[in-house]
């Protein structure tokens, strides 16, 4: 009976795993699509200093993200791009640091905007079909940062066409609707937000202090995609 | 300077403290210290109790201090206090402080009195703990007191300067317990320097008037006096005075086992010199560089003043920094030396400087050094107020807790029970502070270390907890709370649970 028990258990474990893979196989398989190719910047702590595991949290593993897959031809489009912000005089960095290609976690990589809710906007100058926006905050040190919103939009005062792709600011306190996403903690890697092909030309960050301070930091944003078809 | 010039330009060194004093004094989150004190205070306001306490919270005077300012203010409940209101006793104490330097100018003259009083108007570490509900900024205002008045008995003996000398260390006792370090170095430097001037005794009538034993008696005696007073709680409690010398012995073991208060014998210099971090870079650079020409000024000149300055500044300095057991604000009776000897520095600098345009140069640079401090301190007060990159702050409360309490006091409003909901704590007594105070207005909250002594939670509308006793509470209450986290300080989070109820009440409130 035990053999038995310990017998439908292993299997059952087998088909589960079998089951978790099935997806990332699949998709690895499409021969339209290719692993996004990322540069990473070094980790500037190691692990994950707090066990922090609340509903509105993403668990934390540990581990690397894993490939994302994108269309082939897909390409980093944000280098050098134009950058405007709610703040347009940072103390500390400048705009341009936005879209540099330096991802560096130390200081003079960063940008510092003001307190409470701030936005940074990318001009692609271009409509494209967006694949993946990869966001570094600030990497120095294992933060939260608050009611983060990533919306697109063909229109630069974003007031019609507005597409919400990631939002975590679940008691709307930017006022731009509840989100159902979690919060994560930022690390070197970035967060990468799953733009499935939505054609804009403007990508809109916001963001309201973290759990350090009140202020608002971007490393790097970067946005991958090919043009609009 | 001319005597025109120097009273011309007082009044705005004056209105410079008040400048970076005042405004915004809200702004930064409490920190633990600032509402364990203000608890503190809140029942000798309520209930006219206080009672020294020996192992912590230091001297009573700010409590007393704070008392008359609340009855000014007309405040007379501890729900009735904010911090802005608590805060502006620290505030006004430094922008006096700033007014005792600028008397100072018959000792070292009016550019160093007036440069002194700038310095202190505008450095970045006087201004910040000026906005500080602790008892540092009072405690340097009565050393600057006393080192005045004892100056001005020197001048000229009288009764009432030894006496105004005397009530002034009582009251640098009745603060805090580092005076006796003052005392320390003030005594030992003017001795040392009266014995390397030699001065004429008993040449002016005033000197030969002079009756020291009787002088001394009466400022020993009302120092006494006036600690006696503060530390026995008006003679209510009398056991105070004796808790006031018994204090040294926890003050000492706490000296010698300073924990996390433990920093190297540089700490001080290195907080001044330069800091950089996160993009941030800090210096009162231009303070220690004016206080090194007074040192020489001091050799030079080999006049009392200057030299019982120095010694008095080195000799505090060497003490503080040589104790383990250090926090930032602790600088700032030193550092008030340091001030006095940049002014007197600027001085010597001045008058070293016989060519009009070597005396422009130095006055551009001394102008440029001035406004970088002046910036500094704006952004130290106003921008990073509580920001880990700001050197002067210290295990600060994070700006996201003010988000904890805003959420608190929301779901309170949506609440029937209102400042009368059920909230339970349960925190270690590290995560606790600044919580009793954020809550003072809400009449049934608990406060338990563990979740198991907490008594369950279902009737409880929000809960708080630490990351360790929320791991402990998420399972017993599972998904009847919607559970946020907040940052308390730096690498200190606190879990937010709120009844689903409430919960789902705010949000309809928040889409409408």
């Amino acid at each position: 009976m035990v053999k038995r028990v310990l017998f439908c258990a292993v299997a059952l474990q087998i088909l589960i795993l079998a089951v978790a893979s099935v997806p990332a196989h699949s998709q690895s398989q499409d021969p339209n699509k290719e692993a996004l190719k990322l540069q990473l910047p070094k980790p500037m702590f190691i692990g994950t200093p707090r066990n922090i595991r609340t509903l509105n949290l993403e668990a934390v593993t540990g581990k690397p993200r894993g490939p994302f897959f994108v269309p082939k031809g897909t390409k980093l489009l944000s280098a050098g791009k134009p950058v405007s912000s709610s703040d347009m005089q940072p103390v500390i960095g400048e705009l341009k640091f936005i879209t540099d290609g330096e991802k560096s976690g130390e200081d003079g990589y960063f940008v510092e905007l003001g307190p409470g809710k701030q936005w940074v906007q990318i001009d692609l100058q271009n409509e494209f079909s967006l694949a993946a926006i990869l966001v570094w905050h600030y990497h120095a040190q294992a933060r939260v940062y608050r009611d983060i919103v990533v919306q697109v939009s063909e229109d630069k005062d974003f007031v019609t066409g507005v597409t919400t792709v990631f939002n975590n600011d679940h008691d709307n306190t930017a006022g731009l609707g509840l989100g159902k996403d979690k919060e994560y903690i930022e690390t070197n890697e970035g967060r990468l937000f799953d733009s499935k092909g939505i054609k804009a030309r403007y990508i809109r960050l916001t963001s309201g202090g973290n759990t350090s301070n009140d202020m608002n930091h971007y490393v790097e944003v970067e946005v991958y995609g090919a043009p609009a078809k | 300077m001319s005597k025109a010039a120097f009273r011309g330009l007082v009044p705005l060194v004056v209105l410079g403290a008040l400048l970076f004093r005042l405004p915004g004094l809200g702004l930064r989150p409490i920190h633990h210290d600032e509402a364990n004190q203000a608890m503190k205070f809140g029942r000798l306001l309520e209930t006219g109790e206080y009672r020294y306490d020996p192992a912590d919270h230091h001297g009573p005077s700010l409590y007393y201090l704070t008392w008359v300012l609340a009855k000014v203010l007309g405040r007379t409940t501890t729900a009735s206090l904010d911090e802005a209101m608590l805060r502006l006793l620290p505030a006004l104490f430094g922008a006096g402080t700033v007014v005792l330097l600028l008397l100072f100018a018959g000792a070292g003259g009016r550019t160093a009195a007036l440069t002194a009083g700038l310095l202190a108007a505008l450095s970045p570490a006087f201004t910040y703990y000026s906005r500080f509900y602790i008892q540092e900024t009072i405690f340097v205002f009565f050393i600057a007191a006393f080192v005045l008045a004892l100056w001005k008995y020197r001048e000229r003996p009288t009764g009432a300067r030894a006496a105004a000398a005397g009530i002034a260390a009582g009251l640098m006792f009745a603060t805090k317990e580092t005076s006796v370090i003052i005392f320390a170095a003030v005594g030992a430097a003017v001795l040392i320097a009266r014995g390397l001037i030699k001065k004429r005794a008993g040449t002016s009538p005033a000197d030969r008037k002079a009756r020291p034993l009787r002088d001394l008696a009466l400022g020993l005696g009302l120092a006494a006096l006036t600690a006696a007073v503060l530390f026995s709680s008006f003679f209510s409690h009398p056991r105070g005075i004796l808790d006031s010398i018994l204090a040294f012995r926890n003050y000492l073991v706490k000296g010698g086992d300073p924990g996390f208060h433990a920093h190297p014998a540089g700490y001080y210099l290195g907080l001044l010199t330069y800091s950089r971090n996160g993009g941030l870079v800090w210096s009162e650079s231009l303070v220690l560089a004016l206080a090194c020409l007074g040192l020489i000024a001091a050799i030079r000149k080999r006049e009392e003043f200057p030299v019982a300055a120095a010694l008095a500044s080195l000799f505090a300095a060497a003490a503080f920094s040589l104790l383990a057991y250090k926090t930032p604000w602790n600088v700032l009776p030193f550092y008030l030396g340091f001030v006095v000897l940049a002014g007197l520095g600027t001085d010597f600098l001045f008058r070293s400087l016989r060519k009009t345009p070597f005396r422009i140069v130095a006055g551009l640079l001394l102008g440029a050094g001035l406004l970088h401090l002046a910036w500094q301190s704006g952004q130290a007060n106003f921008r990073y107020s509580a920001d880990p990159r700001n050197p002067y702050v210290y295990a600060q409360t994070s700006p996201d807790y003010l988000k904890l309490v805003k959420r608190v006091n929301d779901i309170a409003a949506v609440l029937p029970d209102r400042e009368k909901s059920l909230i339970k704590v349960v925190c270690g007594p590290y995560e606790t502070w600044p919580l009793p105070w954020s809550l003072r207005r809400y009449a049934n909250v608990g406060y338990w270390q563990d979740a198991a002594a907490a008594g369950g939670f279902d009737g409880a509308d929000v809960v708080i907890a630490s990351e360790e006793q929320a791991a402990r509470i998420r399972p017993l209450i599972a998904d009847r709370y919607h559970e946020e986290f907040y940052g308390l300080r730096p690498d200190v989070l606190l879990a937010l649970f709120i009844r689903n109820e409430p919960w789902e009440r705010f949000l309809n409130e928040r889409r409408r």
